[in-house]
């Protein structure tokens, strides 16, 4: 039997009661079919998951990291909204689950002009937004677009302005169809504003009528709608039935019913609440991860990110402004036995910015240093300098922060340097400029990359941030010139030759021993029953 | 009685209105920008401004503090820096939960404590002294998130007894108790031993009273005796620190609700706390702070009924 007709069998069997939900679950991944939750899950989990037949297979209930807060696109504050409405909205294109490859949704046809500053779009007919609020239109892809780039009257202050800056107009030019006119050449505009969030169409009649309620009642297009929030609860969406199928050209139906986002904060708690049934699938924490991976009534599936962690330092701060101090640091560092212990080795170590995922620019050769105390001891005798003593800060969120900082500390005390371990709220670790810059020593930070842009994870050692999110106050400007060309360098193959020499540069430079990208370990709950 | 009652309030009026100058200044003394958590990597110096002036932090301390207390006092505690709500809105959402877990750890604490402690004290020294002894230092001693873990893989993952995550729903009460009993347990644990030693203590001394060997020689029943005569008087201490009690588990209610994944005041402080979202730290703790003082009220006027000593004081 193939494994199609092996999902759509097991599907028929549950909808007629032969089968309770766990061995659905359970013989589901037998067969080889994912669970994912739409478009954001079913790229995590590969190609075709999310979807298996338009017939009722119950509640998925999805374990998230926090609460939604605000789901209104253009305010988003994280990932736990993204997850939410990666069911709920859809944009003109997408990239297909599991690929980077970009594929039309709520756009019928999809034409970029030449010069790259035009994109005509023709939309699908007949796409109906959630809650009666009609069909699609030019006028809200023009709005929701116009919306974030603060050009709609009254204008609003969305963070995700900076991702529509090149933002001219949307042009419509029928009830169906319109242009997107850009002032100068973006290249994120295709990996990442337009399939990210910022690229999710919105009603305007819903924005309007909801007002402020907007935020917590998405009006979207996607498979599933929204029906409720319950603080600290749940956020449960269901199958939509008027459904316009815009992902159906590329993935399968819909199987689930509805979907809970149950918010378990604690990593503990969460890994009992998979093993108990009280959640079917979900993120798990890395001290996790062989324990269900031995056992068999679980499933766990690895995706690597394109985030990346680092230990940083300040080469403003009097105490690191010399070269050899920095080189010292780097060879006392032992990145291996941080990996094992925060990470319980299943993060990877990073080499340069760009993960080995990012379709341009990973640089495959960029050097690795190791530990070498040695050589550490003399390049501190080099510069002179003794009884050195550094803090380094780290998130109490990070994951593995405080050990990282621990470890640091008792690597760089084998040559002399004492290290203050200081473990920060995120409002105290964030804090940018000023004071807060100027004390800055070593510190362990993490970017988040999720969409595939290589700028997104260069532009934060660039001159321009110096002050703001480089924290390095490294500023190279033959680094931020390249930086800048990638921006408006539309081609994958000269961005790639553009992104190539900042990823030396960023690895040749050292400013950092480098941890990262962070393997991702989510976990699904097939149980035997 | 009257003129006590009135000074009592009055007290609470005072305290809570310092309370709330000093949580509106507290917040702004805590290193930390509310701005940055919340935009993050987002964050320039440009959006930095302008969310900070929709947040109205670009205003005074002193005027950011009479606007807080100004509009508390007409029951608007603000808006949620993130989510844009109303910060009665959050508490009304958590209070009725972190409250029925409190009041229920509470309830299980006297259900449990208070036979414990008399248990021990009617036979000192013995065997059942020491094990209670044992016990009761024990639970004192277990941090609640401990005890919650251990009560989660034992009772939701072993024996699948209770759920481990989440809260229920007060539409429908035996799903609501089932994901209450683990949490309340969790937390009453340590005040189980607390008023086992506690009633212990005082019973004991009671014990040693003149009109219980009086009663003792007039051929009472021991359990007459025990439970009817030197309860009644030896539970006042008790009765004393439920006031504080019912805050402290209002407090403590923190790590169970975190670790139980549960909706409640707790939750959302620690949520608020992390991202500086200063008028829900403030809302939330102005609530629990209040409650705490009404808690101590209602114990303090309690324990004049239960010991007529003290109303006969103040008559004469």
């Amino acid at each position: 039997m193939s494994e199609q007709s092996q999902v759509e069998q097991l599907v028929r069997d549950l909808s007629d009661g032969r089968l309770d939900r766990r061995t659905f679950l359970q013989r589901a991944a037998a067969a080889g079919l994912a669970l994912g939750t739409a478009n954001a899950l079913a790229g995590a989990l590969g190609a075709d998951s999310a979807f298996g037949s338009t017939r009722a297979a119950g509640v998925l209930r999805v374990r998230a990291v926090g609460d939604v807060q605000n789901m209104d696109p253009a305010f988003i504050p994280g990932s736990n909204e993204g997850a939410v409405l990666a069911n709920v909205y859809e944009g003109l294109v997408a990239f297909k689950p599991g690929t980077y490859n970009l594929v039309p949704v709520l756009a019928d046809k999809w034409q970029p002009s030449n010069d790259g500053l035009r994109y005509h779009f023709t939309l699908r007919k007949g796409v109906k937004f959630h809650g009666g609020y009609g069909e699609v239109t030019a006028a809200d892809v023009k709005f929701s677009f116009e919306r974030t780039a603060g050009l709609t009257s009254p204008a609003i202050e969305s963070p995700y302005k900076s991702d529509w800056a090149a933002l001219g107009e949307v042009r419509v030019t029928g009830r169906y169809s319109g242009t997107i006119i850009l002032k100068n050449k973006f290249a994120p505009l295709l990996t990442n504003t337009l399939p990210g969030f910022d690229g999710y169409i919105v009603s305007r009649k819903a924005v309007s009528d909801l007002g402020d309620d907007f935020a917590h009642h998405p009006i979207g297009t996607g498979p599933y709608e929204f029906v409720s929030w319950t603080p600290g609860q749940k956020t449960v969406l269901r199958k939509f039935e008027g459904y316009g199928g815009s992902w159906q050209r590329h993935v399968k139906a819909p199987i689930w019913s509805g979907i809970e986002f149950v918010p378990i904060s604690v990593s503990n708690a969460a890994t009992i609440a998979i093993q108990s049934g009280a959640v079917d699938w979900g993120p798990i924490g890395p001290e996790a991860v062989n324990s269900f991976k031995s056992d068999s009534k679980f499933r766990v599936d690895a995706r690597t990110t394109l985030n990346y962690s680092w230990i940083g330092m300040n080469i403003a701060h009097p105490n690191l402004k010399d070269v050899n101090v920095r080189r010292a640091i780097r060879a006392a560092i032992d990145v291996p036995s941080i990996l094992a212990a925060a990470f319980d080795g299943k993060w990877s170590r990073a080499r340069s910015l760009l993960a080995p995922g990012m379709p341009v620019g990973y640089w495959k050769q960029a050097p690795a240093y190791a530990r070498d105390v040695n050589k550490a001891k003399s390049f501190l005798a080099r510069s002179g300098v003794s009884g050195l003593e550094l803090t380094m800060a780290a998130s109490k969120t990070a994951v593995g922060g405080q050990t990282i900082a621990e470890i640091v500390q008792a690597n760089l005390a084998d040559i002399g340097i004492k290290v203050q371990v200081l473990v920060q709220d995120r409002s105290v670790f964030n804090q940018l400029g000023g004071d807060a810059q100027k004390n800055r020593q070593l510190f362990y930070e993490l970017f988040t990359t999720p969409t595939p842009e290589p700028s997104f994870a260069t532009e934060w050692f660039t001159c321009g941030q110096v002050n703001v999110w480089n924290w390095q106050s490294w500023c190279n400007r033959q680094f931020s010139t390249w930086d800048a060309q990638a921006m408006k360098t539309l081609d994958p193959e000269i961005r790639s030759e553009v992104a190539w020499p900042t990823a030396y540069f960023a690895g040749k430079k050292a400013i950092k021993p480098s941890l990262q990208p962070s393997g991702f370990y989510q976990t699904w709950d097939f149980r035997q029953t | 009685m009257l003129q006590y009652l009135i000074k009592r309030i009055g007290m609470a009026f005072l305290v809570a209105v310092l309370l709330m100058v000093f949580l509106a200044l507290l917040v702004h003394a805590v290193p930390g920008d509310p701005v940055n958590a919340i935009l993050g990597q987002r964050s320039t110096p440009e959006l930095v401004r302008t969310v900070r002036e929709q947040m109205g932090l670009d205003k005074t301390v002193p005027a950011q503090v009479a606007q807080f207390v100004g509009h508390a006092f007409q029951g608007d505690l603000g808006h949620d820096f993130v989510s844009n709500l109303p910060v009665t809105n959050l508490i009304r959402n958590a209070l009725p939960h972190t409250i029925a877990l409190a009041v229920s750890s509470l309830a299980l604490a006297i259900l449990f404590g208070i036979p414990l402690g008399v248990l021990a004290a009617t036979r000192p020294n013995g065997i059942l002294d020491r094990l209670t002894g044992v016990v009761s230092i024990s639970l004192i001693t277990t941090p609640s998130y401990i005890a919650g873990l251990y009560l989660l893989l034992l009772f939701s993952l072993t024996v699948e007894l209770f759920p481990a995550v989440g809260t229920g729903s007060f539409s429908h009460p035996i799903g609501y108790l089932q994901h209450l009993v683990l949490p309340a347990v969790a937390l009453a644990l340590g005040w189980i031993g607390y008023f086992a030693r506690l009633v212990r203590t005082s019973m004991l001394e009671i014990l040693n009273a003149n009109y219980i060997r009086t009663a003792y020689a007039y051929g009472l029943r021991e359990s007459v005796i025990v439970y009817r005569h030197a309860l009644k008087n030896a539970i006042i201490p008790t009765v004393a620190v439920l006031g504080v009690g019912l805050g402290e588990l209002m407090g403590g209610a923190v790590f169970v609700e975190v670790i139980f994944s549960r909706v409640g005041l707790g939750s959302l402080i620690v949520e608020s706390i992390e991202t500086r979202n200063y008028p829900v730290v403030q809302g939330c703790v102005l609530t629990v702070a209040l409650l705490f003082v009404l808690a101590n009220l209602l114990a303090d006027l309690s324990y004049r009924f239960l010991d007529p000593r003290i109303r006969v004081e103040e008559s004469t």
